[in-house]
């Protein structure tokens, strides 16, 4: 493993804890265009550069068509600063984290059996990437962590199957799928703000 | 021209146009039946050879389509399940306008359908699970359409079906690499759990069917039976793939008890269930569940010939879907009622006889009450289960009592005396006639199995290694 790919997998990572702690829409859509940089990055290390083009160029749309969502439903508030940390944070924090030292322990065993050509730091990414996306899925209900949690999702797969088999075709559907999740997630989201807005006096 | 082009790209490219025209429903809603009907009957009585004859005219088809390195490819074998498919978007989308449906319906309908085509189609036939996912997203809004908040079932149903993926997808990678080893490899138990969990999501296996019961709460009804009728029969057709594909998932030490076992479990779980409801809407999610109970039954009985019968059972279930969701949409919209729940439909059957009729109607239709549609491929099932095993009989007694005891329950309410007096309720003589057109059209089906079911036992046809086809 080059010292990169641990640098850019560990950042891939730490972005997606990130949007797993923090509630805060805002930087959930920055955040997410920063994991996307940090796996652009990563891919670049394992596969050509047209392969890592696509998931890095597919992810800004997929973010974009969330944050103009968010822009135009008036939904997006300025940031918080200093950001507080409550501790329902800490107690996500701290799953996450935990998940992903189980994901780190499990990794050479997994790849040695299972994902045998798959770069270690990938497989580590990418497994947690998953599964951090599932813990999201699991702990929010709002349609944008949601959508958010299942792009991290995908994300992490599409990269793991890019490390054992490249396939024009399946890297269309899976980019076809993100941004069909982007466009979901932001027809979710205008629901809701037409809802709350009917709401309104 | 090329097969792929006719029963994918067609119906894609008029879903996407008459997606321009959302809030013109008559005009969608014939678009989409009539290209349906058109497309159906075209792959029943499309000729083996691939080639048309119109007017001294000589049309020769490609059964390929090469798509960005890989290739759709649907021959003559698949053309009847292509036929059912677009048969049931038809049958959806011809009364789909009698409905407070989204206004995608029609046009997402068709797409959906086509999707469902490419499902089958794609080669390598593993990416099909990211088809899938595409199915899951187009589908979103029609299951929420605008005006109402998301409800958790349709969160649910993204989550459960996204998880689907991995498991198929990485299942079949690691199947390609182990498709020469020997049965006793553990990769194969390991690869074949993940198709089982696969499949489990997709098809809603309890305890992973919570979602359908949600989205018969959030959902309209007539939108949730046609996705999950079109789910259910692609996706059994899917697995059944799985099993013709690869030798040694077929050959697996007992897996034929374990899918028998599987699909009684849940035969029962779905009747269990199903007995202690209250509410009409939520009634739909134990059938599916105990239906595919039923087909994975029939799939651990293979070696007794029942394969057959899970291909003779996509007709009547398919009908008593439809019927089930046509009155249940009738309930909601022609009727504006917009509860289901036990308590607002005693003496349902003194306001409106005919839709009380209905609903006991397709509930013993779908249970496989004799003479019905029903019953033949049911029968059979029942017949070689009890030869095997006297604990699959009891399974599917108590899951056919479950149904039972629940219809027992309904007729109570419906004829109980209501505490205050309700006027009648009429229904137009359009919703009459077409629920005795397909009451007698079930009884028919029951009557003459060999006329309506035979000819659909062709789906099996691709699956030469299953069925053990020259």
């Amino acid at each position: 493993m080059s010292s990169f790919d641990g640098l850019f997998g560990g950042l891939a990572l730490a972005f997606a804890l990130i949007n797993l702690v923090r509630r805060d829409w805002a930087s959930t859509v920055i955040v997410l265009a920063l994991q996307y940089l940090a796996l652009f990055l990563l891919i670049l290390s394992f596969a050509e550069t047209s392969f890592a083009l696509i998931r890095i160029l597919v992810g800004w749309m997929s973010t974009l068509v969330i944050y103009l969502t968010l822009a135009s439903s008036g939904m997006l508030k300025k940031l918080e600063w200093p950001p507080r940390f409550s501790a329902s944070q800490g107690m996500r924090l701290m799953m996450g984290l935990l998940v992903i030292a189980v994901i780190w322990a499990l990794a050479p065993n997994l790849g040695r059996e299972v994902f045998p050509f798959t770069p270690p730091m990938v497989l580590v990414t990418s497994l947690g990437l998953m599964v951090l996306g599932i813990l999201q899925v699991g702990m929010r209900e709002e349609p944008i962590y949601v959508t958010v949690a299942l792009l991290t999702f995908f994300s992490g797969l599409s990269l793991l199957y890019g490390s054992i088999e490249r396939s024009t075709v399946l890297e269309g559907l899976f980019a076809a799928l993100d941004l069909s999740l982007a466009l979901t997630g932001a027809y979710l989201i205008v629901k809701v703000s037409d809802v709350e807005g009917e709401g309104e006096p | 021209m090329s097969t792929p082009l006719i029963w994918i790209g067609i119906p894609i490219a008029f879903g996407l146009l008459l997606l321009a025209i959302p809030k013109r429903r008559r005009i969608s809603a014939s678009v989409a039946s009539l290209l349906s009907l058109l497309l159906a009957i075209l792959a029943f009585i499309f000729p083996a050879e691939h080639v048309l004859i119109l007017g001294g005219q000589r049309y020769e088809f490609a059964t390929s389509l090469a798509w960005l390195g890989r290739s759709l490819t649907i021959t003559k074998a698949n053309l009847t399940l292509v036929g059912l498919l677009f048969s049931l978007n038809f049958m959806w989308n011809a009364f789909s306008n009698r409905f407070k449906t989204s206004m995608y319906f029609n046009s997402l309908s068709l797409v959906i359908t086509a999707l469902w085509v490419a499902v089958m189609a794609l080669d390598p036939f593993l990416y099909s699970a990211v088809l899938v996912q595409l199915i899951v997203m187009v589908s979103v809004p029609l299951l929420s359409p605008r005006g109402q908040a998301a409800g958790p079932g349709l969160l649910r149903y993204l989550v459960m079906q996204s998880l689907a993926v991995p498991f198929i997808l990485l299942s079949g990678w690691m199947l390609s690499g182990i498709a020469t080893a020997p049965s006793v490899n553990p990769l194969i138990i390991r690869a074949a759990m993940m198709i089982m969990v696969g499949f489990a999501l997709w098809l809603a296996v309890f305890p992973l069917h919570t979602w359908v019961t949600m989205l018969g709460q959030e959902s309209h009804p007539w939108v949730l039976s046609f996705l999950m009728t079109m789910r259910q029969t692609t996706v059994l057709v899917y697995l059944l793939g799985f099993f013709d594909r690869y030798g040694w998932l077929r050959t697996m030490p007992n897996i034929d008890a374990m899918l028998q076992i599987l699909g009684v479990v849940l035969v029962a779980l779905g009747g269990l269930l199903c007995a202690f409801q209250s509410d009409l809407r939520r009634v739909f999610a134990y059938i599916f569940v105990a239906e595919t109970g039923y087909a994975i039954l029939a799939l651990g009985l293979r070696s007794q010939g029942a394969l057959p019968f899970l291909a003779m059972s996509f007709v009547p279930r398919a009908l008593f879907y439809w019927l089930w969701g046509y009155t249940l949409s009738v309930h909601r919209d022609q009727l504006n009622q917009a509860s289901a729940l036990f308590t607002d439909l005693q003496g349902f059957f003194r306001r409106q006889a005919p839709l009380s009729m209905a609903w006991v109607f397709t509930l013993l239709g779908v249970s496989g009450l004799p003479l019905l549609a029903y019953f033949p491929p049911k029968r059979s099932l029942w017949l070689l289960s009890g030869s095997l095993d006297l604990g699959l009989t009891l399974g599917l007694v108590i899951g056919v009592g479950g149904s039972l005891l629940f219809v027992m329950r309904l007729l109570r309410t419906l004829t109980k005396n209501s505490a205050t007096e309700q006027a009648p309720l009429r229904v137009p003589v359009m919703v009459l006639v077409t629920l005795a057109l397909v009451g007698a059209l079930a009884l028919a089906i029951g009557f003459l199995p060999q006329v309506f079911l035979n000819p659909i036992q062709a789906i099996l046809s691709p699956f030469t290694q299953l069925m053990g086809l020259p």
